[in-house]
């Protein structure tokens, strides 16, 4: 397995095309975001890193694609999530430190943007914008992951041969609707 | 009230957030007592709020395709929870179901909401990054089940001895903890 990597700079707009939702910060909050971290190359089969090392780091996904997975205590590694642009990897790094839960590896060449917990940290201090979309980024990932879990959850309890398959997509989500529904609850 | 505001404060994460924080999501929340049963959230509606159990225990549960109703983790007090899809147009991917009688604190999603440098910001803020490290443990919680209940499978498929869950009990992070584990492959609860 290949552990290299290479710093490459990222351009506002590839970052945007990214993460379309930091289209609505100014342009001057997502070039300073874009500076507070640091654009890695990283090769197919590159460990960003391992199941119990220490967090302190977060990948911002701009292309590419990173597998997440543990290993089981059969030795059978299950796959808990393919992750591709405009995902984040590692976000336990940013907000609890706490070691990591699982593995990543990058799947095909990938380029991510790396923001370490320090920076994260001065951009908050800062009382910097970028922070407040970051974590509507993360608590967004993170929902689709939990959503998929569940779905995966019962499908393995209906058909159980597919217990180590790839989880699905997240689930589609009909947008309207719930707008919808909250201009009604308000 | 005082009964939440204690829970407010010892609560591991919430207890990190300042007092006025803290003050801001008694103002804006709702305590609800619940019968035994009592749903709390149902699965596939708009996440408009996220809740604090205060008292008692509740259930997650997310239908399947035969109609079943699938247990996926137990909530003890200090869970917060119905979190997925509060800042997105995710619908809730589970049902939230009182055990017995509960109490929960009813938190409206639009705490979350603030213009950037406002003076209402550092409440979003402070309370935002509590609410992802919650969601962070409950994707920990829900890859654990996910990963014991595919050992399960793989075992029986292959006809070969269901492995011991490693300390099932073991796994409760801020309340959550995975359901009771497959009969005969597990300590039970008792």
């Amino acid at each position: 397995m290949a552990y290299a990597d290479s710093v490459q700079s990222i351009s506002t707009l590839e970052f945007l095309r990214a993460f379309p939702g930091a289209r609505g910060l100014d342009i001057a909050t997502t070039r300073s975001f874009l500076s507070a971290g640091v654009g890695m190359e990283l090769l197919a089969d590159t460990v960003l890193f391992d199941a119990g090392d220490p967090s302190e780091c977060a990948y911002l996904l701009v292309r590419g694609e990173v597998r997440v997975e543990r290993l089981m205590e059969s030795g059978e590694r299950i796959l808990l999530a393919r992750l591709g642009r405009g995902h984040i990897v590692g976000d336990m790094g940013l907000l609890s430190g706490k070691p990591r839960s699982a593995t990543a590896i990058s799947e095909v060449d990938t380029l991510a943007l790396r923001l370490d917990r320090g920076a994260y940290l001065h951009l908050r201090e800062q009382g910097d914008p970028g922070v407040m979309w970051l974590l509507d980024e993360i608590h967004r990932d993170m929902s689709a992951r939990i959503a998929t879990d569940y779905e995966r959850m019962v499908r393995m309890e209906e058909e159980p041969e597919l217990a180590m398959e790839p989880p699905t997509e997240p689930l589609e989500t009909p947008g309207w609707l719930v707008r919808l529904w909250r201009r009604v609850r308000t | 009230m005082k009964g939440a505001r204690e829970a407010l404060e010892q609560h591991p994460l919430l207890g990190g957030l300042g007092e006025e924080t803290r003050e801001l999501l008694l103002e804006r929340g709702e305590l609800r007592d619940l019968i035994p049963a009592e749903a709390i959230a149902r699965e596939g509606r708009p996440a408009d709020a996220c809740f604090l159990l205060l008292e008692g225990q509740a259930r997650v549960t997310r239908s399947t395709p035969k109609g079943a109703q699938l247990e996926l983790a137990r909530l003890n007090p200090g869970s917060l929870f119905g979190l997925v899809g509060l800042r997105d147009d995710t619908l809730r991917p589970a049902t939230y179901a009182a055990i017995g009688p509960s109490q929960v604190l009813e938190i409206p999603a639009d705490v979350l909401d603030a213009a950037p440098r406002s003076p209402q910001a550092r409440h979003a803020l402070a309370i935002r990054e509590v609410l992802a490290l919650a969601l962070q443990t409950q994707l920990r919680v829900a890859n654990q089940h996910l990963i014991h209940r595919a050992a399960a499978v793989r075992a029986e498929l292959e006809e070969i001895p269901v492995p011991e869950p490693d300390a099932w009990e073991a796994h409760t992070y801020g309340g959550w903890k995975p359901p009771r584990p497959p009969p005969g492959s597990g300590p039970s609860e008792d």
